[in-house]
């Protein structure tokens, strides 16, 4: 059994308290809303600060450079501190040159790499399989799942076609686009009732942590647990 | 001085990204050590990347404490949950000791605690509690424009609307008990059965011919930025 | 007809605040009559289930915390849930996170499995059984440098003790020697474990990701790309139920429900009064 100790009783009701505070912007925005907005803001940078120097800075710069002896780990630092001179307008031009360096790599990795996960495994899974094998399950389910799959073809073509603006959209192609926004249409609401699943599970998860959480932390108190 | 202001980080993004391009295709050794070096070499300078955000946002507070403009309290809010996160960290660090069995005088076992160091303490009580809170209030809102905005006024809308609700109640266990129909003497009521559908099949097809010309505009904004001709990257000036 | 109209009109533009309010009710009401349910169990949840329950003992899945508190609701309850099925299983669990804001939240993961796998006997001890990295920075870069070495791209966990040596990393010099990998993702990290590591490394991997962007990876499961998908507090529901661990996710179906037939209603009430209003002009 998990037993909550006195500090993280009184953590529970900070964090009971901040959230309520947050709440409170529901009703409209006040002073306790500010704070609570302001506060996180502070918290995030400190935080930042601590899992850079010990996730980041520590783990890739000083143990290869002190530990293991990789001394060439020193250009790439120097262009990260190149880096940092954006914000100084006299020599802000010397962030040019690292910012080049990581787009261009970001660049010449994202064509190879999009070109067969994005595009060419999408089409040959759209078109390798436009009826359903083997042929001797039900007869009615085999109806069904072949015309899903000239469903699912229909729908890339269309959808394609209605994002191809480089033509007019009229005779066959304004026809096929058309097919399109209905495809389209679907998707979107399909994507705005997970959208809302997402956001109410937000809340019920807070609402979980108030009702659960806080009852825990007072018999904690009251009881004046370890 | 036109070199290394202008040119210079133009050949750099060309060259890193041919380089890069062609090094997938090529299955050496050589290859794979050069991967790995660039892929080094760029994590620690990304890591840097990540000070500019810092640096941004407390300097935007000290600019207000220093000008005292209205509402300059909330900016010594700021620094004080600043520091007092940061130096938590620095000064007992940012891991919980292992958990501790908790017993009773005659030594029966009541449970395990943890205790926290103060870094954890914060960032369970404090940090967690904000940002997770703040991105709740979004259900109130989600509800408040379903019910005072979202009108079914064209053919297309509706559809989008029918689509919506049969997924929102697919998805969830009500779905199940609206309609108790078993559709293909499967396992699975029609709501949930159809939403599945739904998602696996229209809206898929959908989802892939957008991925498909989000991946080609991937590729045509690469191939812009590897030839010199996209160059917002370097910010504004010559 | 002018009275009728304004009947109508103010139903549809109703002060926000009496949604809020319903909204709060429709949550905090299940909550508290503490009702549990049994929810349908998706074949993409059951991909990612079954292929855990195939591995054998000592295996290693490397599950990757993408997410931060904001999305903490959603994927926090699959993530402990994955991680009691993986130690249940006997498996060895790397993780790390590519969100800055997350590390924190795989260490407190972690704390919670050995508070509750101590007094069952299980001392659960980094480095042997499982391993947390922390924050990993440079995103796809991250995945391109464990594919190609993993203690090289990973030199100290988050606890800054070095991988070097690790016992749990025995066996293993990249992603190709992991047996499993689950992305859970708030963002689009996803794409990235597919464009820039299924496609070059070829290893198995599973995807859990908020509901908000679940539709959009349903391709790569058609494609088999990905071999499973665990989307939203549903998805954690559902695992929870097959794993046998019931906690957050399944408490929080029949709250779930409620604000969805609410909303649900509400909206054709809304377009309901709409057209009564639009049909007498």
């Amino acid at each position: 059994m998990e037993i909550i100790t006195t500090s993280q009783a009184i953590g529970i009701l900070i964090g009971a308290a901040l959230t309520l505070m947050m709440y409170s912007f529901l009703y409209k925005d006040n002073v306790f809303y500010k704070f609570g907005e302001h506060l996180y803001v502070g918290v995030s940078v400190g935080y930042l600060v601590n899992i850079e120097w010990w996730n980041v800075l520590y783990p890739q710069f000083v143990v290869p450079f002190m530990y293991q002896r990789k001394f060439l780990l020193i250009i790439p630092t120097i262009l990260g501190l190149m880096m940092l001179c954006r914000f100084i307008r006299q020599v802000a031009w010397l962030s040019r040159t690292p910012m080049a360096f990581v787009i261009g790599i970001g660049s010449g990795l994202a064509i190879p790499a999009v070109l067969n996960a994005n595009i060419l495994e999408q089409l040959h899974s759209t078109i390798i399989r436009l009826w359903v094998t083997p042929l001797d399950i039900d007869t009615f389910l085999w109806w069904w799942d072949t015309v899903s799959l000239w469903i699912v073809f229909l729908g890339v073509l269309s959808v394609l076609f209605y994002f191809y603006f480089s033509i007019e959209h009229k005779g066959v192609v304004g026809k096929l686009g058309n097919v399109g926004i209905w495809f389209i249409m679907i998707s979107f609401g399909a994507s705005f009732g997970y959208t809302v699943m997402a956001r109410v599970s937000l809340l019920i998860g807070r609402v979980q942590f108030l009702v659960d959480k806080v009852p825990e932390a007072f018999r904690t108190l009251t009881h004046l647990g370890p | 001085m036109q070199l290394l202001r202008k040119h210079l980080p133009i050949a750099v993004a060309f060259v890193m990204g041919v380089v890069m391009f062609f090094q997938f295709y090529v299955p050496t050794r050589f290859s794979s050590n050069f991967l790995q070096g660039v892929t080094q070499w760029d994590r620690i300078i990304a890591g840097f990347a990540l000070l500019l955000g810092i640096y941004s946002l407390l300097n935007h507070h000290y600019h207000k404490l220093r000008r005292l403009v209205p509402g300059w309290g909330f900016s010594v809010v700021v620094y004080v949950g600043f520091f007092a996160m940061m130096l938590s960290g620095f000064i007992w660090g940012i891991n919980n000791p292992p958990p501790e069995t908790v017993r009773d005088m005659t030594g029966v076992i009541l449970g395990q605690k943890q205790t926290q160091v103060p870094f954890m303490w914060i960032y369970d009580y404090v940090f967690v509690p904000m940002q997770a809170t703040m991105f709740s209030i979004l259900a109130f809102y989600i509800a408040s424009a379903a019910y005072r905005a979202f009108r079914a006024r064209t053919k297309e809308a509706t559809v989008l609307l029918i689509t919506a609700i049969i997924v929102m109640l697919g998805r969830v266990p009500i779905g199940a008990l609206l309609i108790p129909f078993k559709p293909f003497h499967g396992d699975v009521e029609l709501l949930p059965w159809f939403t599945e559908w739904i998602l696996n099949n229209p809206s898929m097809a959908a989802q892939r011919g957008i991925m498909i010309g989000i991946g080609l505009g991937i590729i045509a904004t690469s191939l812009r930025i590897i030839f010199g001709i996209e160059r917002t990257y370097m910010g504004g000036g010559d | 007809m002018e009275q009728k109209k304004n009947w109508t009109d103010a139903f549809t533009s109703l002060d926000r605040r009496y949604i809020f309010v319903l909204v709060a009710l429709a949550v905090i009401i299940p909550l508290l009559a503490g009702l549990k349910g049994s929810v349908n169990i998706s074949p993409s949840v059951r991909s990612v289930y079954d292929y855990i329950n195939d591995l054998k003992p000592g295996d290693s899945v490397m599950i990757v915390l993408d997410y931060d508190p904001a999305s903490e609701a959603e994927l926090y309850p699959m993530t402990l849930a994955l991680y009691r099925h993986c130690l249940d299983r006997q498996l060895h669990i790397l993780s790390f996170t590519m969100w800055p804001n997350g590390a924190a939240l795989t260490e407190r993961a972690f704390d919670k499995m050995k508070l509750e796998y101590k007094p069952k006997g299980i001392d659960i001890v980094s480095g042997v059984d499982y391993v947390n990295f922390g924050y990993q920075v440079g995103g796809a870069l991250v995945i391109i440098a464990a594919g190609q070495d993993l203690r090289n791209a990973m030199p100290t966990d988050y606890r800054g003790n070095s991988t070097g040596s690790m016992p749990i990393l025995d066996g293993i010099n990249s992603l190709r020697d992991i047996n499993y990998v689950i992305d859970l993702a708030a963002g689009s990290t996803i794409d990235w474990w597919v464009a820039y590591g299924v496609q070059r490394y070829h290893f198995v991997l599973g995807a859990g990701c908020t509901a908000v962007s679940a539709t959009q990876y349903y391709p790569y499961l058609n494609t088999g790309q990905i071999n499973g998908l665990i989307g939203g507090l549903k998805g954690a529901a559902e695992y929870e139920q097959l794993a046998g661990h019931p906690e957050r996710g399944l408490a929080g179906m029949t709250a779930q429900s409620s604000v969805h037939a609410l909303i649900a209603l509400m909206v054709i009430v809304a377009n309901a009064f709409y057209f009564m209003s639009g049909k007498k002009r």
